[in-house]
């Protein structure tokens, strides 16, 4: 299309050499999903004219000799969870289309606003992020980019299909229960669920209090990275954001794995995972040097808990317009839901105490490991549409069971960064999560790096045109 | 009423080639049910469900794969198919085949097929005392004793299955097993036929096991019923409630294919072929691909056979256990909630999923003072 650059730090890079005005670059991206939105349908709205007056800002604030901030001239979207100021927050549900206009931009916005990044739009997800695969009854389902008759993951498929179309080189999504990791591993891209309460989630439409994250997907690690550190930073608004100070990883990046414990979790995570998926994990457990396999107690039982606490959250969240205004829902979740809304109280509080017991047991791990590996999907992208998968044999259903090997993990709000690998030169990615002690991200990023600096995981040029596919 | 006869986990299959490759066919695959004594218990099913099977694995002419079978407390499986003959307990059982004529020795008068089952399994020794008998039980199944010394070729359709009917209860089982009593016979002769056994099953202290395709056999004289189909029982119940109100989708379709039956259409079976039973998927249900609820779920997850009400079980996603059903339903009053069937069902589904994760959940043993803990902090 151009020689203009296409990941976040190269464009910066560019915009702050002089290379680049900032409108030639929003004006390239807005032409690219111009052109190949319509067959992704990654989004659901396209905000042209923000970007544009973003850039020209950028332009003018560089005409007046002011220095480049770090993703200045960057384009980026946002799943359609986060507010932005004059759209409706749509969270994919057609239940809230008739929402009034948010007032202002999320909390992780307006800090991408400040750090130069443009706004190209809002993506799409599975509705009330209660999915993984972004089959949206109302609103269309996300097509992979690697191959559009497949899922692109979810619920932030938008964003994974996004990124990894070459589109925008970062995306913001959330993640209660995979919901970065499933599509950042489908689609062949990066992403980082940081550890629970690192990002503000102030102005973005809740699911799972107690579980929910908000993160970056990236075109790299560096990218990943570099975003990351631009949304760090303490939040009144959210009571769960720690408040903790800025600890950028971009510095730190390069460093490699010096000093690092590695291992890989085995038992369920191999078991519910499909080959590609172990070879995957097999293959950056051998790049990252690991000391061999390490296997958590009672992981099935932790998933299955986070599976409860979901329900239970987020049929309670929803449980007046599921009595209102039933037929917005997406039928595809409606009644789990629902399920959700009536279970006894007493199988939330049996999965929050499993819940502290394997939070406990988990961090006894970290006193001799640092960064534990282990496969983001239990099988590449299923097609749209798929009912059921096979793993191991064992045909479980698509939709819930994308999550296996995401959900043990973010149950426990450890921070979590996904690799695209793809295993034997495969057409079709599969991610691996490289997960740290809580606080750890820098951990993570490293070994992201270090996978992509060893061209064991790595998001290849964008496909130049999906229609002729 | 005291258990008779116990079936756990009763399995038959037989070894097939198909395609050149070894294959098993799953006749019998895990039955588990009881009779009791005194007790008259239809089987239903379409021909191939495995019936048949059954039968012989009950009557000890076939042995099982696995599985166990008591009766009266004993285990009855162990015995070798080839050593019942002269085992006691094959007195205890009876069987009333088919087709009467098939059945019937062409060279014995009735009197001689009747006293042959007096001598081979009873005690019974001496002419007059065994022609006692066999006038007895003539006289119970309504032949009239002029007829005992014909050969079956002289006698009618009607008059062969009172026979066989005879020989069977001549030796006072305490199971009478009837493999389609009334398939070989004429209508208006099966009406009759129909009478005596239910004259009979009032008159003697002993169970009953109806096989049959024929609906109305059994709910002409069934206490219970038990729908087979591709080898597993999909629904039992008291007779007059499973008629009443079928639970199962099979069973739902088979009443409402009965002629003169109040049917509702949309309970019919829908188009497509049975599923095969060499090597079946264990994960699927078998009705999958005839039934007009099948649903992701049932591709995935074979419905076990579960209690629903007291007394009745059915194996069907769709079909919920009672205090679950009156948990649901509560739980939708309190919060004011109304859903269509549709949204009814999807939600029993979505409710057993979460309760599956629950129940995992619950398999964990955890310390005592295990509690929930704040998140982390900085």
């Amino acid at each position: 299309m151009s020689s203009l650059p296409t990941t976040a730090t190269a464009i910066a890079a560019a915009f702050a050499g002089g290379e680049v005005s900032a409108r030639e670059i929003a004006a390239a991206a807005l032409e690219r999903i111009a052109a190949h939105n319509p067959a992704l349908n990654a989004y659901t709205e396209v905000t042209a004219e923000r970007a544009l007056a973003e850039a020209d800002a950028l332009d003018a604030a560089r005409r007046r000799g002011e220095a480049a901030p770090a993703l200045a001239a960057v384009p980026y979207g946002v799943k359609n969870l986060f507010d932005v100021a004059g759209m409706t927050t749509l969270a994919g549900a057609r239940l809230l289309a008739g929402n009034p206009p948010a007032a202002a931009d999320a909390t992780l916005i307006q800090r991408m606003h400040s750090a130069g990044g443009l706004l190209t739009g809002a993506l799409n997800m599975d509705a009330l992020a209660y999915g993984f695969t972004t089959e949206n009854t109302h609103y269309g389902a996300t097509r992979n980019p690697h191959d559009p008759t497949r899922t692109a993951g979810g619920s932030s498929g938008g964003s994974g299909a996004a990124v990894a179309a070459g589109l925008v080189p970062i995306a913001l999504g959330s993640d209660t229960n995979g919901s970065i990791r499933v599509p950042a591993s489908l689609c062949g891209v990066f992403g980082l669920k940081p550890t629970y309460g690192r990002l503000p989630r102030s102005g973005s439409f809740p699911f799972v209090h107690g579980l929910d994250h908000l993160g970056p997907l990236a075109a790299s690690a560096a990218d990943l990275a570099l975003a990351y550190d631009a949304l760090q930073g303490p939040d009144g608004r959210d009571p769960a954001c720690a408040q903790r100070v800025i600890e950028p990883t971009t510095d730190v990046l390069t460093r490699g794995l010096d000093g690092l414990r590695v291992a890989r979790l085995a038992g369920y995570f191999d078991d519910q995972a499909g080959a590609a998926a172990r070879a995957a994990s097999e293959r950056a457990a051998r790049a990252l040097g690991s000391l061999g396999d390490i296997v958590l107690p009672e992981v099935a039982a932790a998933r299955a808990a986070a599976f409860v606490i979901t329900a239970a959250e987020g049929g309670a969240l929803h449980l007046q317009a599921l009595r209102d205004r039933p037929d917005d829902f997406e039928p595809l979740s409606r009644e789990r839901l629902l399920a959700g809304a009536l279970m006894p109280a007493l199988w939330v509080e049996q999965a929050q105490k499993l819940r502290a017991w394997f939070r406990r047991r988990t961090l006894e791990v970290f006193r001799d490991v640092d960064l534990l590996i282990a496969p983001a999907t239990p099988v590449t992208a299923t097609l749209l549409g798929q009912e059921t998968m096979v793993i191991n044999g064992r045909a479980l259903p698509t939709r819930p069971s994308m999550g296996l090997l995401t959900q043990p993990i973010s149950f426990i709000g450890l921070p979590v960064a996904v690799a695209p690998l793809w295993p034997g030169g495969a057409a079709l990615p599969i991610g691996v999560q490289l997960i740290a002690a809580p606080w750890r991200e820098d951990v993570c990023l490293r070994a992201a790096w270090a996978l992509q600096s060893a061209g064991v995981a790595a998001v290849p040029p964008a496909p130049t045109s999906i229609n002729a596919r | 009423m005291s258990q008779l006869l116990e079936a756990i986990d009763l399995v038959k299959r037989f070894p097939v080639r198909s395609k050149g490759r070894k294959k098993l066919l799953h006749a019998v695959d895990g039955l588990n049910f009881h009779i009791d004594a005194g007790e008259t218990v239809g089987l239903v099913g379409e021909s191939g469900c495995g019936k048949s099977t059954l039968v012989r694995l009950l009557t000890r002419t076939l042995d099982s794969t696995s599985g166990h079978v008591r009766f009266r407390g004993q285990g009855i499986g162990l015995i070798a198919a080839r050593a019942m003959a002269d085992h006691p307990l094959r007195r205890e059982i009876q069987m009333v085949f088919q087709d009467p004529t098939d059945s019937l020795n062409p060279r014995y008068t009735a009197r001689q097929t009747i006293a042959e089952a007096v001598h081979l399994l009873t005690d019974t020794r001496g002419w007059a005392a065994i022609d006692s008998a066999v006038e007895v039980a003539a006289a119970q199944v309504g032949l009239p004793p002029e007829l005992l010394d014909r050969y079956p070729h002289q006698l009618s359709g009607g008059q062969k299955a009172r026979v066989g009917i005879a020989r069977a209860i001549v030796v006072k089982p305490r199971l009478l097993v009837l493999d389609e009593p009334t398939a070989a016979l004429d209508v208006s002769v099966q009406a009759v036929i129909l009478q005596l056994l239910d004259r009979l099953k009032r008159e003697m202290a002993m169970s009953f096991l109806f096989v049959s395709h024929d609906l109305n056999v059994v709910r002409l004289l069934c206490d219970r019923v038990m729908v087979m189909y591709l080898g597993q029982i999909v629904e039992s119940g008291p007779a007059r409630e499973v008629f009443a109100r079928p639970l199962h989708p099979y069973t739902r379709a088979l009443i409402a294919s009965l002629p003169g039956g109040h049917g509702n259409d949309a309970d019919l079976l829908v188009g497509g072929d049975p599923q095969s039973p060499i090597d079946p998927d264990a994960h699927r249900c078998r009705l999958f691909g005839r039934c007009p609820r099948g649903a992701e779920r049932c591709q995935t997850q074979a419905p076990p056979l579960r209690e629903i009400s007291r007394g009745r079980s059915a194996a069907c996603h769709f079909v919920a256990p009672t205090e679950r059903e009156v948990f649901i339903d509560a739980a939708l009053t309190v919060h004011k909630l109304h859903l269509p069937p549709a949204r009814r069902a999807a939600l029993t589904t979505e409710f057993d999923r979460v309760a599956d994760m629950a129940r995992q959940v619950q398999s964990v043993r955890l310390p005592d003072d295990t509690a929930p803990a704040p998140q982390f902090r900085p």
